[in-house]
């Protein structure tokens, strides 16, 4: 069975609350590069629905991005843009905030996945 | 492949009980992870008040004038044989710095030279999280190949059976 690379130095990318990025960040992901793109954003109380969807979008498209982790009371925001994504890759990972507690109920792929136990799918 | 309607219903439970197991990894990564960034935040939260409100956030992060570069790399293999158990694996590493490579800033200069030893544990905390981060993207790569396989076996099923009738 063959396994190959489809390529090194690939990203992650942040979007969530001040704390998630700056702790994120100080791990060492962030990456701005020569076209100035940066690989987080910041999510305040004053963020537009449509500029947090541009962004998730915007990561989608770029081929250097292939972990996208996002706040879920954030992803709860933009929950159709999510549930959209159905690419493997990039990965979308809804990751806890220190607000709001992960609940797996929320989680686009754990609903997913769960929907395969649907009363009416089982024949 | 399957050769009757019995084989294709042990491979559906079989699968289904994957599923199960993927859905029990995915909550206990998550929650792992949890624990993980719940510390790191309050070990951020310590290092801002011992060094003020206003030296640690998001003020202190560079901004797009300035090039900056992640100290981890990621990297994606793809299985050319789609039957089998993954599609895709991620895997996180620290960037190789050699000789002729520019070492990225670390980023814990951008709040200053002598900082708080929680800020430290901090950035360890984060970087933790991250390596589970990725655990979590590869059960999900997992996950997400199941409700196509599932499909295929449902559709071997329903031929068996209308052959049968």
């Amino acid at each position: 069975m063959a396994l190959h690379s489809a390529g090194k130095g690939k990203l992650l990318a942040v979007i969530g609350d001040e704390d998630t990025c700056v702790g994120f960040l100080l791990g060492g992901v962030g990456e701005i590069n020569k076209n100035r793109q940066s690989n987080f954003m910041v999510v305040d109380k004053n963020t537009a629905v449509s500029e947090i969807e541009d962004t998730f979008k915007r990561f989608i498209k770029r081929d250097d991005i292939d972990i996208i982790l996002i706040n879920q009371n954030i992803a709860e925001m933009i929950r159709h843009v999510i549930d959209s994504h159905t690419q493997p890759i990039p990965s979308v990972l809804e990751i806890p905030s220190k607000d709001h507690p992960y609940d797996a109920s929320k989680d686009s792929i754990l609903r997913r996945a769960r929907g395969m136990f649907n009363p009416e799918d089982i024949h | 492949m399957y050769t009757s309607v019995d084989e294709v219903c042990v491979a559906i439970d079989k699968l289904m009980l994957q599923n199960l197991e993927l859905i029990e990894q995915k909550v206990v990564v998550t929650v792992q992870l949890e624990g993980l960034l719940r510390d790191g935040h309050i070990k951020l939260a310590k290092a801002r008040y011992i060094q003020g409100k206003e030296n640690i956030g998001v003020l202190q992060i560079p901004t797009e004038d300035v090039q900056m570069n992640s100290l981890f790399e990621l990297e994606t293999f793809i299985k050319d044989d789609k039957k089998e158990d993954e599609a895709i694996h991620f895997d996180i590493c620290r960037k190789e710095t050699g000789p002729n490579k520019k070492e990225p800033q670390d980023p814990i200069k951008w709040f200053g030279v002598l900082v708080p030893q929680n800020l430290r544990d901090a950035q360890k905390q984060f970087q933790s999280a991250l390596y589970l981060a990725v655990q979590s993207a590869n059960i999900s790569a997992k996950m997400i190949t199941i409700p196509e396989k599932l499909d295929h076996l449902k559709n071997i099923k329903n031929n068996f059976l209308k052959e049968e009738e």
